[in-house]
């Protein structure tokens, strides 16, 4: 090589690496690099600094190797390498990985994993086809000395990571070719031969390669001995540093390897003891290595057969005892630093080996060594570390939840442990743990950079101790709520401190994770104790009396008092429950002791439904209780609903039916009644009432006088009042039913009939004002600012959009009192319409009390579509999913024709018109999303909150015509026999669906608004209307020829919308059910129809021949798979295939050419062809129909 | 910005990523103050010495900043050498960008090994954000830092260097005693947008790693 040259070069780098260099001057020195890399004999050159014999500094061997990179990388298939040089280049790069590097201890590592990485770059070139005695070369390498036996690793370990680990550009040309190679080096000639005995699928190429060569051993099996060996040395304090690094190459290579390797590779060898042994190494490098592939393996998606091979032997010969003594080494020191992170992933892999492999779904085998391995979760789950004791949760809950393991007795023996455990994590005490516990803190600082990120560790970590208790009470529920008792107990007898912030009190701390993790036992158990059928059912409420008869005692009472006594016990515990609802609110911490109140009468319902027949026997008391806490004052409405919910859930789900009646009369009777008062009925006679009686008036006044802060929030306190009238009772009473409805109990259903008249009337009132006051024409003359309350708030928009608020948007809530009225009456308004829909919804459950209410359709009508115009697409979503569906489908038969036609007859066309109208203007608008945006990268505008809503709106459309339209579950209500029994197969047409296609006038509004669906620029309405239409399809054919009038308009509309959406790109995701359906069609149609042969014709223009022989295929056509066959290739040769598949045919379609090796060479299509919307066996003819 | 004075303690930060994810405008945030509008793709690297002021005296990374495009790479990982610590950053606008970490990674880390890496998702002042906290855990798997980061507005500017600097210092009480020069934010980041980020990233934290596999 030129000494100049050198000489520069040497100046050039001198200058790029000195710190103190300017930039331009450095600039300068690297274009000079620039144009050696240019220059065709930078590969020479590159050789010749590389080599250590010609004894270069470490900075310009490097670059060396860049130079001969650099040509492989960028000048291998341009054309300007001949193929001399090519090979002189890999002969270069093999010299420099054989000879070219200095000692193991001596060269620096990132030479070596230079050459290394320049061997693997000609390597994914040339490697197996053009070069196939690379295997050889490396081997020879491998056994020649330590240093090359590194180089050699570090090779193995490259070129596995680019094939199979990373996304390589150049390895994933060639993946295919370069995957089954490596499948070949990495087993032995046996387990090649064994596993592919007539060589894999494909060609007789491919066969050569995959039985491998004769009489080799393969990688794993080497790296396996060697590994035996180094293991064996390394278990002393002392390590030869050769010995570490090879172990830890040996390790690295091993890592990339073990997740796609023949299984029979693995388990034909010692590789995976040595693994294990490796993890107990003195050597921390080598322990990380190790645990590195112990967590590949642990990971790795294996088949029963192959778990039982490497898996089952690893923990049933004594690998679990070689882990766990690993782990226990360190587990209870302060660790930091690459200490700390083997110790996190040895649990991590263990927990995966629990998860993914113990606990695999179809997994039956219970391990040997299950206690041992169960201890060792067991110890992980123990540790300090919040995020180490939370990832060990996950492995708990799934394998509390598994079939086989969840029934197995050493799993049991471990929940006792476990509650304990994890119910320590309920408490929410965290922050004072982390300031009181020092080990606790240490390991808090290492896994947390700040205290937020800890925060919300801790939430999360309260999470999966939730769903450990949850999983593990069942399994033992006697001891479980023993336990879970003694810790109420105690728990109630905790004193509130009367001044401070209670919330943050430990008390309140220690309180509230008592109530937690009994909710979380009750809720349980509730499933064993309700039902009766359940073996155990008994036996865990009798536990459960026997429990309280042992706390009794040991209270020191006599025993025979014991019933008596659990009474009181009870007793006991709801009246200090009951006293946490009336715990009385300070000036200074409101929030704080609303949440505890909350909690507790929460906690009364819950407890109500798990144990009602249990509480039935104190029903008097906590009767008595609650009327005093209403009769006092001393809760809030919102606590009252609850309260009465409480005595309500005790009455209707415990076994006394006979008091049922009093209870309601008691409980729901006075709500109803409140309803019913004169007072609201006039206020809901008219809309400009109703817009007095919520406040707009005065507060509009005092607006306009300029009243000051203090008058408003007093006007504020009377509206709330006056307004809770109406909303509370509608509130309570669509709670209440809630609680207290079952369809099939006539009595309950009886119960609420007789409430009907009560109710009803002003609750269409109700929904009717609210849909009439949205008129802005009506807020004309008041205030300004009070319009605001029709529009949308920003929380509103952001809700709508990321369907969630953030903190943001909370935190800024309403400062002033004027803009605290708007938000108020706002949100009064929209809770208020939630709950009326709700509660008509749950009043259509009563069946013929509700449906033959004399001009029931007209009185819904009224209420429900009089102002319909004035509601926002959200506002009519509502409507739909909340109070249409539920009414249409709870419809009975014998009331359908009464009820529900006219208003479907009003309803569909109005839906059809108005999303057509919206859609129209959206398009004309310009579409501001696409559906498969992640909704949180959308800004929250007024286009996209625009959008949202009339997607959303579409939506519920599409899903309530399917509702209505698609199969029932249900046994089949049509005889066999009637209409054409076609091979699509006899589906249960529900009667609603039959009485919609039964009327022409409904049948065209449905189908034509099913068909509008189908077209808008919406995939997921319109797939789900494209079931819809299925379903309407099988209806129709299912009672030809009743359905004559109507089958052909229906082919006609929905081929050619389906045909429309197909040719629409937006819906490219849905092409395929889109073929489905026009095949559907028109297979079924056909065959009584000509309907679908004219719509086709006009799509295709034309093309007459092509259909006509098309159609001359289908008649000869004997089944009907053969038919829908003929459909669709007959469409794709419409419009062409796929863009997602032609690059698929392509290769597929391509055989290979390497002499030895599948040759998986493609050409890419161009970009130009991919991208064409022109392709050229897209017909005109469709094209041209839809452009219009 | 803190003069250099001869005897602070001084390391060589890496600087890689892909082109266009703001590693040019970051390091001349510190030096100028100044919020470079129009990006120029850097040729090669460019090294630019950054001095904070801590409580244990002052020190000096020796900041490579690499060419993030491939064509304008220069030396390549030839940069890389004797590197003490790394920032990777990617640009949280840019799927692809995150997407190609890993290898960044790969290439710092096979020239230098163990040295603390902080890894940076930055343009976290733009509100189209499309890589998510939830979808960022590459940092969990390899052991590095994350942050968020907006060389616009200045947000977390420090907090890299801060890290490193407890790291390589060996002192986790480490702090910087004087904020380095900085001009004025172009743009003020949202308070809390950037909680929920952070909440969220604490939450994908919590998330069981998938396996372990470095494809993006």
């Amino acid at each position: 090589m030129d000494e100049t040259v050198v000489r520069n070069l040497l100046a050039a780098l001198e200058t790029i690496y000195n710190v103190a260099s300017t930039n331009e001057a450095r600039q300068q020195a690297q274009e000079y690099c620039e144009a050696l890399k240019q220059n065709p004999s930078g590969p020479l050159y590159g050789y010749y600094l590389a080599h250590k014999d010609n004894q270069q500094p470490d900075v310009v061997r490097h670059f060396g190797l860049g130079l001969i990179e650099g040509a492989v990388r960028y000048r291998w298939s341009d054309g300007t390498l001949t193929t001399d040089i090519k090979t002189q280049i890999r002969l270069n790069v093999m010299s420099l990985a054989a000879e070219g590097t200095l000692p193991i201890l001596t060269e620096q590592s990132f030479i070596k994993e230079k050459v290394a990485r320049l061997f693997v770059e000609v390597a994914k070139r040339e490697w197996p086809g053009s070069w196939d005695d690379m295997d050889v070369f490396l081997r020879q390498l491998f056994f020649k000395d330590e240093t090359r036996r590194e180089i050699s690793l570090l090779i193995l370990r490259s070129v596995c990571e680019d094939v199979c680990v990373y996304d390589d550009a150049v390895a994933s040309l060639r993946k295919k070719d370069l995957r089954a190679g490596l499948l070949v080096i990495m087993a032995s000639e046996s387990v090649l031969k064994k596993h592919y005995p007539d060589g894999v699928k494909g060609h007789k190429d491919e066969v050569t390669l995959m039985i491998g060569e004769t009489g080799n051993d393969g990688w794993i099996s080497r790296l396996s001995v060697l590994l035996q060996e180094l293991v064996q040395r390394c278990q002393s304090p002392a390590i030869a540093p050769v010995d570490e690094k090879i172990a830890v190459a040996v390790l690295g290579t091993l890592a990339s390897a073990l997740d796609w390797v023949l299984v029979d590779a693995i388990s034909a060898t010692l590789v995976i003891p040595s693994i294990c042994l490796a993890l107990l190494s003195s050597s921390e490098k080598i322990r990380l290595a190790a645990a590195d592939c112990y967590d590949v393996l642990a990971c790795r998606n294996l088949s029963e057969a192959e778990r039982d091979k490497i898996i089952w032997s690893l923990l049933d010969d004594g690998g679990i005892e070689l882990i766990s003594k690993a782990y226990m080494a360190y587990a209870t020191q302060i660790l930091q630093g690459d200490a700390y992170k083997f110790l996190q992933k040895m649990v991590q892999a263990t927990v995966n080996l629990g998860e993914q492999q113990v606990c695999a779904k179809r997994n039956s085998y219970v391990p040997k060594d299950l206690q041992k391995l169960l201890q060792l979760l067991y110890a992980m789950a123990s540790h300090p570390s919040v995020l180490i004791s939370s990832t060990v949760a996950l492995f708990w809950t799934t394998i509390l939840g598994h079939e086989t393991f969840s029934k197995h007795s050493t799993v049991h023996s471990f929940v006792p442990p476990l509650l304990e455990l994890y119910s320590g994590h309920l408490a929410k005490d965290f922050e004072n743990r982390r300031k009181a516990d020092t080990v606790y803190c240490h390991f808090a600082s290492l896994d947390f950079e700040s205290v937020t990120e800890f925060r919300v560790a801790a939430g999360h970590t309260f999470q999966r101790a939730v769903n450990v208790i949850h999983c593990g009470v069942p399994v033992v529920p006697l001891n479980a709520f023993l336990w879970v008792a003694n810790k109420v107990t105690e728990a109630l007898k905790i004193d509130f401190p009367e001044d401070g912030n209670v919330k943050d009190s430990v008390q309140f701390q220690s309180f509230d994770g008592t109530i937690t993790l009994m909710e979380v036992t009750i809720s349980s158990l509730a499933s064993i104790i309700n039902d009766k059928q359940h073996p155990e059912s008994e036996q865990v409420l009798n536990n459960m009396n026997s429990l309280l008869g042992m706390l009794v005692e040991y209270d020191g009472k006599s025993v025979i008092e014991c019933h008596r006594k659990n009474r009181n016990l009870h007793s006991d515990t709801f009246s200090q429950l009951l006293k946490a609802v009336e715990f009385p609110f300070t000036s200074r911490n409101t929030q704080g002791i609303r949440d505890l109140r909350r909690r507790a009468a929460t906690t009364l319902v819950k407890i109500g439904r798990a144990i009602p027949s249990t509480l039935f026997h104190i029903y008097g008391e906590i009767e008595t209780a609650v009327q005093s806490l209403i009769q006092r004052g001393a809760i809030s409405i919102s606590e009252k609903k609850v309260l009465l919910s409480f005595l309500l859930v005790i009455g209707f789900h415990s076994n006394n039916t006979q008091e049922q009646g009093a209870i309601f009369e008691k409980v729901v009777v006075p709500v109803a009644v409140e309803l019913q008062s004169t007072e609201l009925q006039e206020v809901l006679s008219d809309p400009k009432k109703f817009m007095a009686f919520i406040g707009t008036v005065e507060v509009s006044e005092a607006l306009t006088k300029g009243s000051r802060s203090q008058e408003l929030e007093g006007l504020l306190d009377n509206i709330t009042q006056r307004r809770a009238k109406l909303s509370w009772s509608i509130d309570a009473l669509s709670t209440f039913m809630k609680e207290s409805i079952d369809s099939k109990d006539k009595q309950h259903l009886e119960l609420w009939t007789s409430c009907l008249g009560r109710i009803l009337p002003n609750l269409l009132s109700t929904i009717r004002c609210l849909n009439a006051i949205v008129d802005e024409t009506l807020w004309a003359d008041l205030h300004p600012e009070l319009t605001s309350v029709l529009s949308m708030s920003e929380a509103e928009k952001e809700l709508i959009v990321v369907g969630r608020i953030s903190n943001a948007a909370t935190g800024t809530g309403p400062t002033s009192t004027v803009l605290k009225l708007v938000s108020y009456l706002r949100v009064w308004l929209s809770t208020l319409r939630e709950n009326s829909y709700k509660l008509l919804a749950q009043i259509s459950v009563l069946g013929p009390a509700f449906y033959s209410i004399p001009s029931l359709q007209t009185i819904l009508e009224q209420s429900l579509f009089e102002h319909v115009d004035n509601i926002s697409n959200r506002q009519l979503r509502f409507l739909i999913r909340s109070a249409v569906q539920p009414i249409v489908l709870n419809c009975p038969i014998e009331y359908m024709s009464s009820v529900l036609s006219h208003l479907l007859m009003v309803l569909f066309p109005y839906l059809d018109q108005r999303l057509q109208r919206d859609w129209k203007l959206a398009s004309d608008e310009g579409l501001v999303m696409d559906e498969m945006d992640d909704l949180q990268d959308l800004d929250v505008s007024d286009e996209i909150v625009k959008e949202v809503m009339l997607r959303d709106l579409t939506h519920s459309v599409a899903d309530f015509l399917f509702s209505i339209l698609g199969f029932s579950k249900l046994k089949p209500i049509i005889e066999p026999g009637h209409g054409t029994g076609t091979s699509t197969g006899h589906k249960n047409i529900t009667q609603l669906a039959l009485f919609i296609l039964s009327s022409d006038t409904i049948a065209q509004s449905v189908i034509s608004l099913v068909c509008h669906i189908l077209t808008f620029k919406d995939t997921r309405a319109c797939m789900r209307s494209v079931d819809t239409a299925l379903c309407i399809l099988t209806a129709l054919v299912q009672h030809y020829p009743g359905t004559k009038a109507i089958i052909s308009l229906f082919a006609t509309v929905v081929l050619q919308a389906a045909m429309k959406a197909l040719h629409d790109p937006y819906h490219q995701e849905g092409h395929q059910k889109l073929i489905q359906l026009i095949t559907e069609v028109y297979v079924e149609v056909r065959a009584f129809d000509g309907t679908p042969k004219v719509t086709f014709q006009q799509a295709l223009g034309p093309g007459v021949d092509r259909l006509e022989a098309f159609e001359r295929e289908l008649v000869a056509a004997e089944s009907q798979t053969k038919k829908r066959a003929l459909v669709r290739n007959f469409l794709q040769g419409i419009i062409g295939v796929a863009k997602s598949e032609w690059f698929k045919q392509k290769e597929q379609g391509d055989k290979p050419v390497s002499s030895r090796t599948i040759a998986g060479k493609y050409e890419r299509p161009s970009q130009s062809v991919l991208d064409s919307e022109h392709h050229e066996d897209i017909g005109d003819g469709l094209a041209s129909l839809f452009d219009e | 910005m803190a003069e250099p004075t001869p005897a602070a303690p001084t390391f060589k930060l890496v600087l890689v990523g892909d082109g266009g994810t703001g590693k040019t405008t970051f390091v001349k945030r510190h030096l100028t103050g100044e919020f470079e509008k129009k990006y120029i793709a850097t040729l090669g690297v460019e090294v630019h010495p950054l001095a904070f002021t801590t409580n244990f005296g002052q020190i000096i990374f020796n900041t490579w900043d690499t060419a993030g495009q491939e064509k304008f790479g220069g030396l390549r990982d030839g940069y890389y050498i004797n590197g003490q610590c790394g920032i990777i950053m990617f640009d949280l606008t840019s799927r692809i960008t995150y997407k190609n970490v890993p290898n960044w990674h790969r290439d710092l880390v096979r020239v230098c090994e163990n040295i603390p890496i902080v890894l940076c998702g930055n343009k976290v002042d733009i509100k189209e954000r499309k890589v998510k906290p939830k979808a960022i855990d590459f940092h969990r798997k390899k052991s590095l830092q994350y942050y968020d980061i907006s060389a616009k507005s200045n947000y977390n500017f420090e907090k890299p260097f801060l890290w490193l600097a407890r790291k390589l210092a060996g002192h986790q009480d480490l702090e910087f005693v004087a904020s380095p020069a900085l001009a004025p934010a172009e743009v003020q980041v949202d308070v809390g947008l950037m909680a929920q980020y952070n909440e969220e990233l604490s939450s994908a934290a919590q998330m069981p790693l998938p396996e372990e596999d470095d494809d993006l």
